[in-house]
Order: C-alpha cells, then sequence, then structure tokens
C-alpha cells in the first residue's frame, strides 16, 4: 500500500519563509500613508465633495491592485518553491516527466540473447529506451552497472552509441543503481521522475535478501516529486546456452597445472553429449572434447606449460557460440611460483605447534614455511613476504592494528583464534574499539556427553569450500568441547559474514573482507581440550588454502572477479593478447611489467536463477512500481507532476491585472478644469 | 450713472446736459418742463425730450481678505494679485474724477472706506489695501447681501474673490446686487494648483480657513476634486451670465494686466459678461 502524502509538496520548502514578502505592497502603502505631508488647502468644499464621491470606487481599485500585487509575489515564491501536485488537480496536468533516469544492467548475463528478438536483453533494452525516449523529450540521465555514476544525456536517441552502454563482463548490483538515482534525485531536486530500470532481473544482481532494500523504499516513498519506477523485464528465458566459469589453476611445479572450471548449461538439451572446447594458451590453439555429464559439471583439465616463458603463461578457454557469447570464455594464467609463508603468533604454546604443522610440516617442506612467536614477541614487518598470519590471543592492540589492516588490504590473510586464558580483555581498548570491529565475548563449555557440532559452512567457495573431487570438508563430524562467543560492533555487523555455525546458531567462523584479502574470526582452537579441530581433516586444508589464496599476491599473477576489481589512479593494465579491453569491466588477462592480472566473469552471473517480476513491487512497496516489456506503452499510473509553470502563469495574470487597474485609472484622469478655464 | 458732480462717463439715465438724447410720450407725473412745446404745437401730442446726462461714477471694491485668499505661490497669493488689480483700478477711476471705495471683507467688514473722487482718497486705499492680510473665515454670502443694502445709490461694484462658498447662495447675493441696480463685475482668482491638482503621494489637506483637515490620497480623489471644481465653475458662469453679471476667472499665473486690459476693453465696448 502506498502511504497517503499531501497533495501539494515543495521541491525547495525553504523558500516557502519568503511568502511573508507578499505583506509588502500592504506595507509600502501603509507607509505611504504615513509619511503624508500637509498642505495648507484653500479649495477644501472640492476635496470633501472628491471623497464622498469617488473614494469608495478608488479605493475597492486601490484594493484590487494591493491583492494583484499580493499575489504576483506569492505567486512568484511559491514558483521557486517548485509545488508538485498530486491528486485529481495533479492527474488533470500531468504531463512528460521531467527527468528520466535510465538505469542498465550491462551485466555479462544481459549479453544473451533475447528470446523473441535476434538481439541480445542489453540491446534491446537500449533499443527501446530510444523509442521510449523519442516519446518522452526531457532531462534523461544515464546510470550504468559498473561505474554507477549519473550521467546526463542531451536525448536517449544516441544511446546505443555511448561507450557506457557497452557489453561488459561484471555483475550488476541493482540496489546500488537505484540507490545512485536517489541521491542523483536528491541532490539536482529532479522534477517529476520516472525511473527505467532494464534488467534480466536475475536474482544475484537484485540481492532481493539484502537490508537495503528497506532503506531504498523508504527514501523513494519520501521524496517529495513523483517517482515512478518502470521496470523492463528482460528476464525470459534464452535458447540453449553454455556457460564457462573459472574455478582454480593448480601448479604441480614448474611444467604442469590443473586449469579447474565449471561448465553449466541452460536451456534445450545441455545434459548431454559431449562439448567441444578450445583452449589457447600463449597464442597456440587446442581443441578438445569435455565430457557433460550434467546441466553442471566441474572439469579439471592437465595443462602442459611450455618452459622458458618470459613473464609466465596465460590462456583462455573458448566454448562454441551459443545464447549468450559473453560467457563462452574463461581466462587463466600461471606464473611464479611464490613459497607459501605463514605467521602464527599463539599465546598458548601447544596450539602455536599444531598450527605450525598444518601449514608447514616440517622445517625443509618445499615450498611452506612456518614462523610461531608469542604475539607479544612479534615484531611487524616480516608479514610483507607471508600470506597467512594466525593471531591466537587476546586481539591486537591499536599500535598493530593499523599493520594488520594494510597487511589484509594488500591480499593478505588474517585468521584470529579466541585466548585461551581464562581471564581476558576481549579486545577492546580503552576507547572501546576493537580489532577489524571484532570482539571475544564469553566463554561457553559444551556438557560432557554433548559435544558443540558443525551444522552449516560454505562448501561453494573460501577455505571450507569442498575439494575438487567433490568432497566436503568433514566439519560435521568435528566436536567442540569450548568455543568463545565472538561478538562485532554496532557499525560493521554488515561487514562481517558467517561461513560457518553451529548447530545452535553460534558462529563458528566468520570472515570480513577487506581490500584484497580477508580476516577470520574463528571461534575454537586446535587443542584437545577444546575441539578436535586439530586432528586435521579440516585444518591443514583450510589453512593451506588459507596460506595459497593470501600468497597470491606475492606471485606475478593475480585472479580477480571483474567489476569488483579497480585499479589504482596510477596503475595502467594493457590487454595480454591482441585483444582490447578496458580492465575496469572486461575479463581477460592484462599485463603491467612482468605482472600479469587475469580477470573472470563473476560466477553469480552464471546462476540462471531470476526474481519473479511480481516480487519488485514487494521489494519497493510504498513506491510506484511498474513492470513492462514495452516501454512506450504508458500505464495509468497516478500523477504528482511540478507545477511551477503553471503557478508563474498565475504570477504573470496577476500582473496584468494590476496593469490593466493602473491603466484604467490613468485613462479615467479628466484633463483638469483647464477647458473650463480658457472658457 | 448717478452722481452729485459730473463726469466724463455717460450716465444710463437721462439728464440735463446738452446732448439731445431722445422722445418719449408723456406719462402723468412727468416734469412738465421737459414737455416739448414746439412738437405739441405741430402734433397736438405730449412728448417729453430727453437728453444725455454725464455724470461720475460711484465704485465700490468689495475685496475678499478671507484665510483662503492666502492661497497660492511663495512669490504671491491670490490676495495679492487682487491688490494690484483693485489698486490699478482705483488709480484709473480716481484719475478720472470718479469716486472709489473700498470695503476689505472675511465674516464680515473689516475695512469699509466710503466711495471719495479726491486725489487724496486713493492714498487712503492703497494704505488699507497694503495693510489688508488673509485671515479669518469666509462669510461672503451675509457680507454681499449686508452690502447691496447699504449702498443706496447705484454704483458699479468690483468683487475680488476665489468665491469658494455655496454657489445657488452666492448667485442670490449678485441678484441681490443687481436688484439694486448695481453694476457688478466678479473677478473670481484661482491659483493654477487648484485647478490641476497634481499631487501624488498621500497628502493632509490643511482648511485654510478652519481647523478641519483632509487625509487622502491625491491620485484616488484627483477625477473627483476636478469633477466638483468643473460643476462649480460651470454653474457659476452659467449663473453670471443669467445675472449679467461681469465675470472675469483669472489664474494667477498669468499677469495682472492681462485680465485688466480685458476688462477695460469689454467696458469700453459696452457691458457684459464674458
Amino acid at each position: 500500500m502506498e502511504k497517503a502524502r499531501p497533495d501539494m509538496v515543495f521541491l525547495n520548502p525553504l523558500l516557502l519563509l519568503l511568502l511573508p514578502a507578499a505583506l509588502l505592497p500592504v506595507l509600502i502603502h501603509l507607509l505611504n500613508r504615513l509619511r503624508y505631508r500637509t498642505v495648507p488647502w484653500a479649495a477644501v468644499m472640492f476635496l470633501v465633495a472628491a471623497t464622498r464621491s469617488s473614494v469608495r470606487r478608488a479605493r475597492v481599485r486601490q484594493i484590487l491592485v494591493l491583492l494583484a500585487r499580493m499575489l504576483v509575489i506569492l505567486f512568484l515564491v511559491l514558483a521557486l518553491a517548485r509545488p508538485v501536485l498530486g491528486g485529481w488537480l495533479g492527474l488533470g496536468i500531468a504531463g512528460r516527466p521531467d527527468t528520466i533516469l535510465v538505469l542498465l544492467d550491462r551485466s555479462a548475463g544481459m549479453s544473451a540473447i533475447h528470446p523473441h528478438r535476434r538481439i541480445s536483453k542489453r540491446e534491446t533494452a537500449l533499443k527501446l529506451f530510444e523509442e521510449a525516449g523519442g516519446l518522452n523529450p526531457g532531462r534523461a540521465v544515464f546510470i550504468e552497472n559498473v561505474l554507477c555514476r549519473p550521467q546526463t544525456l542531451a536525448s536517449l536517441s544516441g544511446l546505443r552509441e555511448l561507450s557506457l552502454c557497452a557489453p561488459t563482463d561484471t555483475a550488476a548490483d541493482i540496489p546500488a543503481m537505484l540507490d545512485s538515482a536517489i541521491e542523483y534525485m536528491v541532490a539536482s531536486r529532479a522534477g517529476r521522475t520516472e525511473i527505467w530500470l532494464a534488467s534480466d532481473l536475475q536474482r544475484s544482481n537484485w540481492h532481493p535478501d539484502r537490508g537495503t532494500w528497506q532503506s531504498l523504499n523508504a527514501r523513494l516513498a519520501a521524496m517529495p516529486q513523483d517517482v515512478i519506477l518502470r521496470v523492463l523485464d528482460l528476464s525470459g528465458e534464452s535458447r540453449h546456452n553454455i556457460s564457462l566459469s573459472f574455478s582454480d589453476f593448480l601448479r604441480h611445479g614448474s611444467a604442469e597445472g590443473d586449469l579447474v572450471f565449471d561448465i553449466t548449461g541452460t536451456g534445450g538439451n545441455p545434459g548431454a553429449g559431449r562439448l567441444p572446447l578450445v583452449m589457447a594458451l600463449n597464442g597456440v590453439r587446442t581443441a578438445f572434447d569435455q565430457e557433460l555429464s550434467s546441466a553442471s559439471v566441474r572439469c579439471v583439465r592437465r595443462i602442459n606449460l611450455p618452459s622458458g616463458g618470459e613473464g609466465g603463461s596465460w590462456g583462455r578457454l573458448i566454448a562454441p557460440p551459443d545464447g549468450n557469447p559473453r560467457d563462452n570464455t574463461l581466462y587463466f594464467a600461471c606464473g611464479d611460483i611464490p613459497d607459501l609463508r605463514a605467521i602464527v603468533l599463539a599465546e598458548y604454546e601447544a596450539v602455536g605447534r599444531i598450527l605450525q604443522l598444518s601449514c608447514a610440516p616440517a622445517p625443509d617442506f618445499p615450498g611452506r614455511a612456518c614462523t610461531v612467536a608469542a604475539p607479544d614477541a612479534w615484531s611487524p614487518g616480516s608479514e610483507a613476504e607471508t600470506g597467512l598470519l594466525v593471531w591466537q590471543g587476546e586481539l591486537p592492540g591499536t599500535n598493530l592494528r593499523s599493520r594488520l589492516s594494510a597487511f589484509v588490504e594488500a591480499g593478505g590473510n588474517v585468521l584470529y583464534l579466541p585466548p585461551a586464558a581464562e581471564e581476558f580483555t576481549g579486545g577492546t581498548d580503552g576507547n572501546g574499539s576493537s580489532s577489524f570491529g571484532l570482539r571475544w565475548a564469553d566463554r561457553e563449555t559444551a556438557h560432557a556427553d554433548s559435544a558443540f557440532r558443525v551444522a552449516l559452512w560454505e562448501e561453494n567457495e573460501g577455505p571450507l569450500a569442498g575439494t575438487l573431487e567433490g568432497h566436503a570438508l568433514p566439519l560435521g563430524e568435528m566436536a567442540c568441547y569450548r568455543r568463545a562467543r565472538m561478538t562485532v560492533a554496532d557499525g560493521l555487523r554488515d561487514h562481517w559474514q558467517t561461513i560457518a555455525e553451529f548447530s545452535d546458531g553460534a558462529p563458528l567462523c566468520a570472515r570480513r573482507l577487506l581490500g584484497r584479502g580477508a580476516v577470520y574470526a574463528w571461534a575454537t582452537l586446535p587443542a584437545p581440550e577444546w575441539s578436535t579441530w586439530g586432528e586435521g581433516a579440516v585444518l591443514v586444508p583450510m589453512m593451506q588454502r588459507l596460506m595459497l589464496s593470501g600468497s597470491r599476491r606475492l606471485g606475478n599473477v593475480e585472479y580477480a572477479i571483474c567489476g569488483e576489481w579497480a585499479p589504482r589512479e596510477d596503475d595502467t593494465w594493457l590487454p595480454a593478447g591482441e585483444e582490447s579491453g578496458d580492465v575496469r569491466w572486461n575479463a581477460g588477462v592484462y599485463r603491467r611489467g612482468r605482472r600479469l592480472l587475469v580477470l573472470n566473469r563473476p560466477p553469480e552471473e552464471d546462476l540462471p536463477e531470476c526474481i519473479p517480476p511480481g516480487s519488485i513491487a514487494d521489494l519497493l512497496p510504498d513506491v510506484r512500481v511498474r513492470v513492462v516489456e514495452d516501454l512506450a506503452a504508458r500505464s495509468d499510473m497516478p500523477a504528482r507532476s511540478e507545477v511551477w509553470w503553471l503557478v508563474l502563469c498565475g504570477a504573470t495574470a496577476f500582473m496584468a491585472i494590476e496593469s490593466a487597474l493602473l491603466l484604467q485609472r490613468n485613462i479615467r484622469q479628466p484633463s483638469a478644469g483647464r477647458a473650463v478655464v480658457r472658457e | 450713472m448717478a452722481g452729485s458732480v459730473s463726469g466724463i462717463h455717460r450716465s444710463a439715465t437721462r439728464g440735463s446736459s446738452v446732448e439731445f438724447a431722445e422722445y418719449r410720450k408723456y406719462v402723468p407725473g412727468d416734469d412738465v418742463r421737459h414737455v416739448d412745446w414746439r412738437v405739441y404745437a405741430r402734433s397736438d401730442r405730449f412728448y417729453m425730450k430727453e437728453f444725455e446726462a454725464d455724470t461720475n461714477l460711484r465704485c465700490h471694491i468689495l475685496l475678499d481678505v478671507s484665510a483662503s485668499m492666502g492661497f497660492g505661490r511663495p512669490d504671491g497669493h491670490k490676495l495679492d494679485y487682487a491688490r494690484r488689480m483693485a489698486a490699478t483700478l482705483a488709480h484709473l477711476l480716481i484719475r478720472q474724477g470718479d469716486a472709489v471705495g473700498l470695503h476689505c471683507f472675511s465674516d464680515r467688514v473689516v475695512h469699509d472706506i466710503p466711495p471719495r473722487h479726491a486725489a487724496s482718497h486713493l492714498k487712503n486705499i492703497f494704505d488699507t489695501l497694503a495693510a489688508a492680510r488673509p485671515s479669518g473665515r469666509t462669510k461672503m454670502v451675509d457680507v454681499i447681501h449686508g452690502l447691496a443694502e447699504r449702498i443706496r445709490r447705484r454704483a458699479m461694484v468690483l468683487l475680488f474673490s476665489d468665491l469658494f462658498t455655496d454657489v445657488p447662495a452666492l448667485l442670490d447675493c449678485f441678484q441681490h446686487m443687481r436688484f439694486r441696480k448695481h453694476d457688478l463685475a466678479v473677478f473670481h482668482l484661482l491659483d493654477r494648483s487648484e485647478i490641476d491638482f497634481e499631487f501624488d503621494r498621500p497628502i493632509r489637506f490643511q482648511d485654510m480657513e478652519s481647523p478641519f483637515s483632509v487625509i487622502t490620497d491625491p491620485s484616488i480623489v484627483r477625477a473627483g476634486y476636478r469633477r466638483a471644481l468643473d460643476g462649480h465653475l460651470a454653474a457659476l458662469l452659467k449663473g453670471c451670465r443669467e445675472f449679467n453679471v461681469d465675470y472675469e476667472r483669472i489664474v494667477t499665473d498669468v499677469s495682472y494686466e492681462k485680465p485688466l486690459t480685458s476688462f477695460l476693453l469689454r467696458r469700453m465696448n459696452g457691458k457684459g459678461a464674458a
């Protein structure tokens, strides 16, 4: 239900403070009357006669003139305050919207061919925008999903030529786009506004579970001007489509590596047959067939790496053309192999030892190294060549936080484990601040016969993901006897994500992504009196993965998600191959000196699930939402229109009335008694 | 014109001069000495022989010295103007042997000088005119009625005033004067601003003859004022023509010689209203 709003609101309500200025003509008139001068007069008998005969009529005229002047000022102030009229009157004078905000989702999914047209959904949207723009001449503002930056357009006619309308390999964040649109409306004080949003309604783009929808709904509903959201529904399922998505590239020595990738098929009969693929490595193409046993399979392809490649090798895997040409390619690269290093800072010595073994089984283990120290004995600086820093004990003090923050933002991983001692401060300093917003709270001990069990964890990605063979890590078998409850500062709750939780809902592992790295908090210790985590089935792969992902920055190859990765201002990344592309929104391999950057599509773009069109109105219950398939077709929307022009016309009319009254008075003045005097 | 001393003016009455005027039939009561016996001898009827009589003129100058006559420009108000005209006329009349009297009045007669024809009398008139100051309310109607009764012998009456009073009552006075056979000439004095009424901002108009005042916006009352003034002037003109009063309207921004010349020429060519 839409909330009842007053029939008239103002876009510049502060200017209404000038309304008392309408009394100026009366004040000036009264002041003039008070400032009279005295004149001795002989012919008073005629004045008395004149006062009797003409004053009443003249006074009525003078009151009308004053009234007209007051109304002129009143209407001018009202026009400046930009009134917006609703109700039936608003409906009567409603015209074209003053501003059209065009929101284009140009994510990879929008490159799919439209089921009823021979062009992509993105091109379909642009075409419909242009057609509808011809029917709605007015200010047009364009926002696309990558930059989310409003751009004013002269018209919508040349939209397709705009470089910002080109296809991308990014994902869209629809709430963020709407947020940008609202900020523009607030900043520009746009009048009657229509938001045209073209989207394939992909669930991963709309984030219907995100709490920001309530805020968006409230802000849009509170807009003083009339706002209509028209969603161009492009969710129709396209014809048979195969998408390739990169999962991992695992090196086996310097000569071989495994490319791990997923094949997802939608439409038609995706689960059957063999899929011809082309592998291009350093420009050399190799064709092979990949068996497809189901609609979604994970594949591993062993690759022989060419020797002596300067700066590493890179390649791509290409699927044949289908319903979406944008998701047929994935990119990979392999460069120098960095040593995996970890620093374990543990106040509980036994725990430190177990963690060290899980990171580097032996001091001379090839490619692995782990240093153990007490937290208070650690001197910052050694983390520069490290992928993982484990901190067990009281959370670090203020002096170390900025150091750790820089380490994480550069790409390293930090794992916090609770203090083993019974007495601890929790991790806040005197000012109440804590490390990354995390704080250890009270400790819980399970009953002797019933340990805490892990119920849910993130199996698709991260340190607890399943194995390449598809087996899950045995977190369900892990028994936990003691755990520390973790709390997060109020303003940072949205930044932390629980990736494993106990059966009672308490978090076992929480993660905060920061820059190119991540901070993890684990609620128990790998000590026998705490849990069976130290037995290794979960601990070892977890620590190895954290070391590996944290050490990627130390090699010369960096993997990132297209659209999520943004270059620094002073960085210049050029395509490694001959193909052109923009590092901000095109997947591919980019080079800067010896470093390679591999950008692949966001994996969620391959998820075909869409939200139902009807659910948009549920997300924005107080906003006028119309889901359409053709923007040119207007619906019976109630209108709220800006009427400053009408008020200005009123002011002009009163000016004309005032002039007419003054002119009439001057015309009626007789030309004195001179004619009689001359007789 | 009747007078005890012969003057240079031709009298309207038949007198004993040597210049034959006309015959008329005898009516009982006529002086038998003026019967023309020769005509009787020829026609057997009594005819009276009449002659033009030359006599001196008796002139009464009535000068309104009420406060309203003090209105005008800083260099000269209406009373100044009237004084100059009255003095000039008095000088002319006495020089040609006529008798001139002066009656200054406001709500009553404040200076009263009976007519004399002696040259020394002129100084008396001049001194009185110079001493006259605009003050008091106008009660012109009562004063003129009173003077009409007081002036027993036929005379020329010259009235100098702004005539800001009720027109019908004023015309009654004129009629009264005419009934008493007086030759009445009215000099109506007006200031230019009283005609044009060109004021813009709100003004408090203070009556010069009373504490009464009117606060008004001239732009509002201008039209009505001009209508009322025009009506007043038109009624005066019409009344003067009706009662054969010599009426001269004078706006004080015009040199006084001009209306004076006009008046004298008119008198030379025969009496009549302007």
